[in-house]
C-alpha cells in the first residue's frame, strides 16, 4: 500500500511542477511578444497569413531580400503558411473577424470578400502606389469585383510572352531509350503516338525482368484531371479546365460528353484491348505512379510536368539519361495546331489583400511596401537576384547565369536564405519579359536554359534538330480569357455542384468505359452520356462564358 | 505473482497445454512480423535518400543510406520548443484528465448517488454529437483560451468513453472492500484516494495510455487555435508543417517559377518526410506502453487489501 | 428495432420522495457532488454550448454574418442529402463498413487479449503486446500506402497466391468493388487489433487469480478456463463497449475510404463522411456537414437507447 501511495504523490508532484513550469513559460513568452509589437516607430511588423501553399514560417527580415526591404520601407512581415484545410482555417478567421493584416485566402478569397474581410484597395493604389498601378495597368479593371472594388492583388501581371525552354505544362511523354531504339521518331497524332508504344512493347515485352507497361495514367484523388483533360488538348486547346472556348464567339462549352471525349476514351479502350494500358491506372496512388515512371518499365504517359516533378528529378539525377522522358505535342489528327503551352493570361484571384481592422496608417505602410516590390529594380531582384552574385549581365544587356550561379540558385538552402522562396511568387509580380528584353523568370531566358542542358539532353536536341525542348510545341494563340478555370464559382451554386458531380461521374465511369470489351464500348458511352445529360451543364457553361466574355472585353494581349 | 508461478510448476503440463502454447507462440510470432514490418519499412525509407525512394521498392533496408531526412526534420530551432510543449501537454493533459475522469467515474459508480443516472447520461450523450468547428472555435475565443496552453487541456479534460470504461471497472470492484472502509468511517474522498485508485491500477494505466496517446498525437487544435503562437507549437504540428513543405521543395507545386533545372541533391519528398515523421513522432509515445505494462500483468490481489 | 423506447430520463428522487429527504440525501452525498458538479458545469460549457451551431443545418450559413442575418432555408440541406441518388448506396456502405469493422474489431481484439494472456513467458508477452499495437501509430496515409502496395499486381498477396497456384492471373484487389468492405475490415483490424486489445487485457488483469487456481484443481482445461473464467471476467467491459459502439453505427471513418477509394470501387467505398467531405467541407458548405452530423447523432441516439434497453432486458446491465 505504502508504495502505491508514493506513486500517487509523485504523480501529483509532477503535475504541480509541470503546471508551474508551464505558466512560467507562458509568462515569459507573453512579455516577449508585447515587446516587439508596440516598439519604436522605426520598423513595423505585420502578420501575413499565406494560404497559397506551404513553406517555412518566417519573418521576412530573416532573409537577405526581406532585410533589404525592411531597411528601405520600415516594414517586415511575420509570414504564417497554411498547414491543414484552407476552408476550415479561413472559416474560423471569418467567423471570429480576426484577421492578420495581410492575407492570401486562396480558394476562400471570395468568402473573405463576402464577409467584408478585405478593404478596397482602389484609393490606396491610386494615391500611394504608382509602381503597382503601372505594372498592373491594364489588369486593374480585371481585378475589380462586381462592386467596382479591388480587394486582392494577384501575382503575375503579364508583360509580353516568353516561351519557356522546358515544358512545364502538359505533354505526351515517351521514354528516351524507346525513342533511341526506334530511331528518334517524332509522333504528331494520337495514332502515331500509340503506334510507337505498340511497336516498342511488342518488341520488348519485358524491361529488366519486369513486364513492360505501355501507357499509364494518374487518376489519384484530385489529380484525376490528368486523364480527363486530354480531349481538350488533343483537339488543340490549352488547359482551360473542363471546357473549351470558341475563339470567335467566346462561348464556353463543356466537352466531357462531346465527340472528342468519346474519341479519346475509345482510343484508350482499344489500347487497353491490345494490352498496352496499365491495369492499375485507376487503383494506384500517387507514389506508386511516380515509382512506375522512375522504374524504367513505363513507355509513355500524359501528364503535366509539375505533377511529375519528383519522378523527373529522380530520373535526372541518376546516370542513365536514357531513362528520362521527352514530351511531344500530340493532337487528334494532322492539321490541328497544338496548344499545350499556356498562353499569356492573368488570374485576378486569389491574391493578397489588406484586411479590415487594419488602421489607415498601417494600410498605407503596407501598400507602400507592395509598391516597393512592384518597382522594376525590385522585380529583377526577386527573380534574378543580385548582378555579379546570382546572375551576370553581358555587354549587350542580356542576363545570364554561370553554371555555379545556376547551382547556387537551385539550392534550397540558398533560396530560403536569400528569400527567393518567399518573394519570387505571391507578391506583386510581373510575368513575361522586362522592357529590356530579358525574361522575368530566369529559366525562361534562353541563355540560362541552354546552360542547364546536359549531355543526354543535347543528344536528343540534336537528334530532333531543335534548340530547346519546347521548340516542338506551337506558340500559344492569344486568348485573353485564359485561364478560364479561374472563374469565381459561387458557393452553393448549381455551377459549383456541377464541378463536383461531373468529377464523381467521370471517376466512376471512365474505368468502366476504358476496360470494357471493345464491342461494349458504345453502349457504355451512351450510358455515361445519359447520366452526363442530367447534370446542370448549362448553368456551368453560362457562368464560365460570362466570365470569359468579361475578361476578353477588358484586356487584349495582342 | 511469485505465488502463482510456484503453484503452476506443481501442475503437470498436459499434452493439450503444450499444443496450445506452441501454436499460440507460433501465431504470435507471425503476428509480430506483420505488425512490425511497416515500422521497419518506414525506418528504412526514412534512412534512404529521398530522390531514390521515389523509385519505390524499399523494404527492410535502405538502398542509399542518408541521415538527410532526419537532419531536415531537426533542422528547425522551433523543434526543441515543440517537443517541450508536446511533453508538457501530454504530461499535464494525462494527469489532469486521469484525476478528473477517475473522480467522476467513482461518483457515478456509486449505487447510492442521487444523480448517478443524470450525470451518466449527460456525459454519454457527448460522445455522439459535436457543435461543429466554428461554434467550438468561437467558444474558445470567448473563453480567451486561444493563444494559451490551456486550450490543449481544458476542452478535452474528460472523454465520455474513458469515463464509462473507468466506471465499469470501478463497479466491478467487490463491495466488501468498501464496507470495511465505511465501518472505519471513511468518507468518499478517502475511499476514492485510498481504495479505488490503488485497486484500479490496470484501468488507470489503460486510460492514462489513451489520454497520453491522444494528447501526443493532436495537431488539429494547434492548427486551429495556436498556429500563430510559435512558443505553443507542438511536435506533431511542426512535423505536419515540414510534411506539407516537402511537397513544395520536392519541386511539385511552384517549380514552374523556380530553377527547375536539375534540382539539387538536398531535396526531400513527402514520402521520405512522412516516413521520418512516423518514426520521430511515434517512437517516444510507443515507449510509454512498456512502462505501463506492469500494471496489467500484476492482477488484483484482493488478499492484500483485505 | 424499438424506436418507441423513450429515453430513460431519470426520475429525480424529489418526485417520489419529496423535497426534504432529497436535500438531506444531497447533503449526505456532498462529497460526491463536489466530485461531479464542477465537471457537469464543464461539460455543459465545452460540449453542450457549441450545439447552437446546429442551427447552421437550417441556414445557408455564411461565417461572416451575425446569427440574425443568416439566411434560413429550412430542411434544404437535409433534403439535398437524403434525395441524392447516391444517398442510399452511401448509407448502405456506411452501415456495411461499420458493422463489419465492429464485428471484426470485437472478435479479434478479444481473441488477441485472451491469447496474449495465455502466453506464459512474461518477457515475450510484453514484447508481443508492444509490437501488436505498433500499427495503431501509423497515420492512415502511411497505412493505406502499405495496404495499396501489398494488394497491387506485383504485391505480396498476388505473388503468394500465384506461387501457390490458387489463382492464374493477378487480381486487382482494389479494382473490384465487392472486395472493398473486406479489405477495409482487414486493414482496420490489422491496424487496431493490438490497440483495442489493451482494454481487455486490463479487464483480464482485474480477474481474481484464485479463480484460475481453483479451476485448475478441478481439472478444467485451458480452453475451458478461457471460456468459463476469462471471457465472463471481461463481460461487463465487453457489454459496455458494445453498446457504446452500436451508437457509432454511422461512424465508419473516412480516411481509409478516402485514401483507398477509387473509381472502380467507389460504389462500395464511398460512405457518408466521404460524401460530406466532397459536397460539404470542400465546397465551403458548413451547413451540409452540420446537417449530416445531426442526422448521424439522431441515428446514434436511437441505436444507443435500443441497445441499452435490449441489454437491460437481457439482464446484462446497461450503460446508464
Amino acid at each position: 500500500m505504502l508504495k502505491k501511495k508514493h506513486l500517487f504523490l509523485a504523480l501529483i508532484m509532477m503535475l504541480l511542477l509541470a503546471v508551474a513550469a508551464c505558466s512560467n513559460n507562458e509568462a515569459g513568452n507573453e512579455s516577449d511578444s508585447t515587446d516587439d509589437s508596440e516598439g519604436t516607430e522605426e520598423v513595423v511588423t505585420y502578420k501575413f497569413f499565406d494560404a497559397s501553399g506551404p513553406a517555412t514560417d518566417i519573418n521576412t527580415n530573416e532573409t537577405t531580400l526581406g532585410k533589404r526591404f525592411e531597411e528601405e520601407t520600415g516594414v517586415n512581415f511575420d509570414i504564417e503558411h497554411i498547414v491543414g484545410d484552407v476552408n476550415q482555417k479561413i472559416g474560423t478567421m471569418i467567423a471570429s473577424g480576426e484577421y492578420p493584416e495581410l492575407l492570401n485566402a486562396e480558394q476562400s478569397t471570395d468568402a473573405v470578400i463576402d464577409a467584408g474581410g478585405f478593404v478596397p484597395l482602389n484609393d490606396l493604389i491610386e494615391n500611394h502606389a504608382p509602381n503597382l498601378k503601372e505594372m498592373y495597368g491594364p489588369y486593374l479593371d480585371l481585378m475589380k469585383r462586381d462592386d467596382g472594388n479591388i480587394y486582392v492583388i494577384s501575382s503575375g501581371a503579364p508583360h509580353g510572352y516568353a516561351k519557356p525552354a522546358n515544358l512545364n505544362q502538359g505533354g505526351w511523354w515517351i521514354k528516351r531509350s524507346v525513342l533511341k531504339e526506334l530511331g528518334y521518331p517524332q509522333p504528331e497524332t494520337l495514332d502515331e503516338y500509340f503506334d510507337i508504344i505498340e511497336e516498342y512493347t511488342t518488341a520488348n515485352p519485358t524491361i529488366d525482368g519486369a513486364d513492360t507497361i505501355g501507357f499509364s495514367a494518374l487518376t489519384y484523388d484530385w489529380r484525376f484531371f490528368a486523364l480527363s483533360n486530354q480531349p481538350m488538348h488533343l483537339a488543340g486547346f490549352p488547359n482551360d479546365g473542363g471546357i473549351t472556348v470558341d475563339m470567335e464567339s467566346q462561348v464556353a462549352t463543356v466537352y466531357g460528353d462531346k465527340e472528342m471525349t468519346q474519341r479519346w476514351l475509345e482510343k484508350l479502350n482499344q489500347v487497353n484491348d491490345m494490352g498496352l494500358f496499365d491495369r492499375e491506372a485507376f487503383t494506384q496512388n500517387y507514389d506508386e505512379y511516380l515509382a512506375k515512371i522512375t522504374s524504367g518499365r513505363l513507355v509513355g504517359f500524359f501528364d503535366y510536368r509539375w505533377q511529375v516533378g519528383q519522378a523527373m528529378n529522380t530520373l535526372a539525377e541518376d546516370e542513365n539519361f536514357y531513362n528520362d522522358y521527352m514530351a511531344f505535342p500530340i493532337v487528334f489528327e494532322e492539321g490541328i495546331k497544338d496548344q499545350y503551352l499556356d498562353p499569356v493570361g492573368f488570374t485576378a484571384s486569389p491574391g493578397i489583400g489588406i484586411t479590415s481592422g487594419t488602421s489607415e496608417e498601417d494600410q498605407i505602410k503596407i501598400i507602400k511596401f507592395l509598391d516597393h516590390i512592384a518597382k522594376i529594380e525590385t522585380q529583377k531582384m526577386i527573380t534574378w537576384g543580385d548582378p555579379g552574385e546570382t546572375y551576370e549581365v553581358s555587354e549587350d544587356g542580356r542576363y545570364t547565369r554561370t553554371q555555379e550561379q545556376i547551382d547556387l540558385t537551385s539550392s534550397t538552402e540558398f533560396r530560403d536564405e536569400f528569400g527567393f522562396t518567399y518573394f519570387e511568387w505571391g507578391w506583386p509580380r510581373m510575368r513575361g519579359v522586362f522592357d529590356d528584353g530579358n525574361a522575368v523568370e530566369p529559366p525562361k531566358q534562353p541563355e540560362v536554359a541552354n546552360l542547364m542542358y546536359d549531355e543526354g539532353d543535347r543528344e536528343f536536341l540534336d537528334a530532333y534538330g531543335i534548340q530547346t525542348f519546347t521548340e516542338l510545341f506551337s506558340e500559344p494563340d492569344p486568348r485573353p480569357w485564359f485561364p478560364a478555370w479561374d472563374t469565381p464559382i459561387e458557393t452553393g451554386s448549381e455551377a459549383q455542384l456541377y464541378e463536383q458531380r461531373v468529377n464523381d461521374l467521370m471517376v466512376r465511369e471512365y474505368p468502366e468505359m476504358i476496360f470494357a470489351d471493345p464491342s461494349e464500348f458504345d453502349s457504355a458511352w451512351e450510358e455515361y452520356k445519359t447520366e452526363f445529360s442530367e447534370l446542370p451543364v448549362e448553368a456551368y457553361e453560362e457562368v464560365i462564358t460570362e466570365s470569359v466574355k468579361r475578361k476578353a472585353s477588358l484586356v487584349n494581349y495582342e | 505473482m511469485k505465488k502463482v508461478k510456484k503453484r503452476k510448476r506443481s501442475y503437470m503440463r498436459t499434452r493439450e497445454d503444450v499444443i496450445f502454447d506452441t501454436s499460440n507462440i507460433i501465431f504470435m510470432i507471425l503476428l509480430c512480423v506483420v505488425m512490425l514490418y511497416p515500422f521497419l519499412n518506414q525506418i528504412a525509407i526514412s534512412l534512404n535518400s529521398a530522390t531514390d525512394s521515389v523509385k519505390g521498392g524499399i523494404y527492410l533496408w535502405p538502398r542509399e543510406f542518408t541521415w538527410h531526412n532526419y537532419q531536415h526534420v531537426f533542422d528547425k530551432a522551433s523543434v526543441l520548443q515543440a517537443i517541450l510543449i508536446s511533453v508538457l501537454r501530454t504530461v499535464i493533459g494525462t494527469g489532469f484528465g486521469l484525476l478528473c475522469t477517475a473522480m467522476v467515474a467513482y461518483a457515478i459508480a456509486q449505487e447510492k448517488f442521487v444523480f448517478k443516472k443524470t450525470v451518466t447520461i449527460i456525459f454519454i450523450m457527448t460522445m455522439y454529437f459535436n457543435g461543429g468547428l466554428i461554434p467550438t472555435f468561437l467558444l474558445m475565443r470567448d473563453l480567451e483560451l486561444i493563444g494559451t496552453f490551456w486550450v490543449y487541456i481544458m476542452p478535452t479534460l474528460i472523454s465520455a468513453f474513458n469515463l464509462i470504461i473507468m466506471r465499469s471497472f470501478i463497479e466491478g470492484l467487490p463491495r466488501s472492500i468498501f464496507e470495511q472502509a465505511e465501518i472505519d468511517g471513511a468518507g468518499d474522498f478517502r475511499k476514492f484516494f485510498q481504495i479505488v485508485l490503488p485497486l484500479s491500477l490496470p484501468v488507470i494505466a489503460t486510460v492514462a495510455l489513451f489520454l497520453a496517446v491522444f494528447q501526443w498525437n493532436q495537431w488539429f487544435d494547434v492548427f486551429l487555435y495556436n498556429s500563430s503562437n510559435e512558443h505553443l507549437t507542438t511536435l506533431q504540428y511542426e512535423l505536419m508543417k515540414i510534411l506539407s513543405n516537402s511537397a513544395t521543395s520536392s519541386g511539385d507545386a511552384n517549380s514552374a517559377f523556380a530553377n527547375s533545372g536539375g534540382g539539387s541533391a538536398a531535396v526531400v519528398t513527402p514520402k521520405s518526410i512522412q516516413a521520418t515523421m512516423t518514426i520521430v513522432a511515434s517512437l517516444p509515445i510507443i515507449c510509454v506502453y512498456p512502462f505501463l505494462q506492469k500494471y496489467f500483468v500484476k492482477g488484483m490481489t484482493l488478499g492484500a487489501v483485505k | 428495432m424499438q424506436t418507441q423506447t423513450p429515453i430513460n430520463t431519470p426520475t429525480s428522487p424529489k418526485q417520489t420522495k419529496g423535497i426534504k429527504p432529497f436535500l438531506k440525501k444531497c447533503k449526505e452525498q456532498r462529497a460526491l457532488l463536489w466530485m461531479t458538479v464542477p465537471f457537469v458545469i464543464w461539460v455543459f460549457i465545452f460540449k453542450y454550448l457549441p450545439v447552437w451551431g446546429w442551427t447552421m443545418a437550417f441556414q445557408d450559413y455564411k461565417p461572416a454574418r451575425a446569427f440574425t442575418e443568416q439566411e434560413w432555408v429550412g430542411f434544404k440541406h437535409f433534403l439535398f442529402l437524403f434525395t441524392d441518388d447516391r444517398f442510399l448506396g452511401v448509407l448502405r456502405n456506411t452501415l456495411a463498413q461499420s458493422v463489419i469493422n465492429m464485428v471484426l474489431g470485437f472478435v479479434t481484439a478479444i481473441g488477441m487479449a485472451v491469447l496474449i494472456n495465455e502466453l506464459t513467458n512474461i518477457k515475450f508477452k510484453r514484447v508481443v503486446q508492444t509490437i501488436s499495437y505498433l500499427p495503431h501509430f501509423l497515420s492512415w496515409v502511411v497505412a493505406a500506402a502499405l495496404v495499396s502496395s501489398v494488394l497491387s499486381i506485383d504485391g505480396i498477396i498476388n505473388e503468394v497466391l500465384m506461387g501457390l497456384n490458387i489463382i492464374d492471373e493477378e487480381i486487382l484487389w482494389l479494382g473490384i468493388g465487392e472486395y472493398f468492405w473486406g479489405i477495409l475490415g482487414a486493414a482496420e483490424t490489422w491496424k487496431n487489433v493490438g490497440w483495442n486489445a489493451i482494454i481487455y487485457l486490463a479487464a483480464i488483469s482485474m480477474i481474481d487469480q484464485e479463480q484460475y487456481e481453483a479451476a485448475k484443481i478441478d481439472g478444467a482445461s485451458r480452453i475451458q478456463r478461457i471460456i468459463h473464467i476469462t471471457i465472463p471476467g471481461m463481460k461487463s467491459v465487453i457489454i459496455v463497449l458494445l453498446i457504446m459502439n452500436i451508437g457509432y453505427i454511422l461512424e465508419s471513418g473516412f480516411e481509409p475510404q478516402y485514401l483507398l477509394g477509387n473509381g472502380q470501387n467507389v460504389q462500395y467505398s464511398e460512405n457518408i463522411d466521404v460524401f460530406v467531405i466532397k459536397y460539404g467541407i470542400a465546397m465551403f458548405n458548413f451547413s451540409l456537414a452540420t446537417a449530416a452530423g445531426m442526422f448521424k447523432t439522431v441515428i446514434s441516439f436511437i441505436f444507443l437507447v435500443a441497445a441499452n434497453s435490449l441489454s437491460k432486458k437481457m439482464g446484462q446491465g446497461g450503460l446508464y
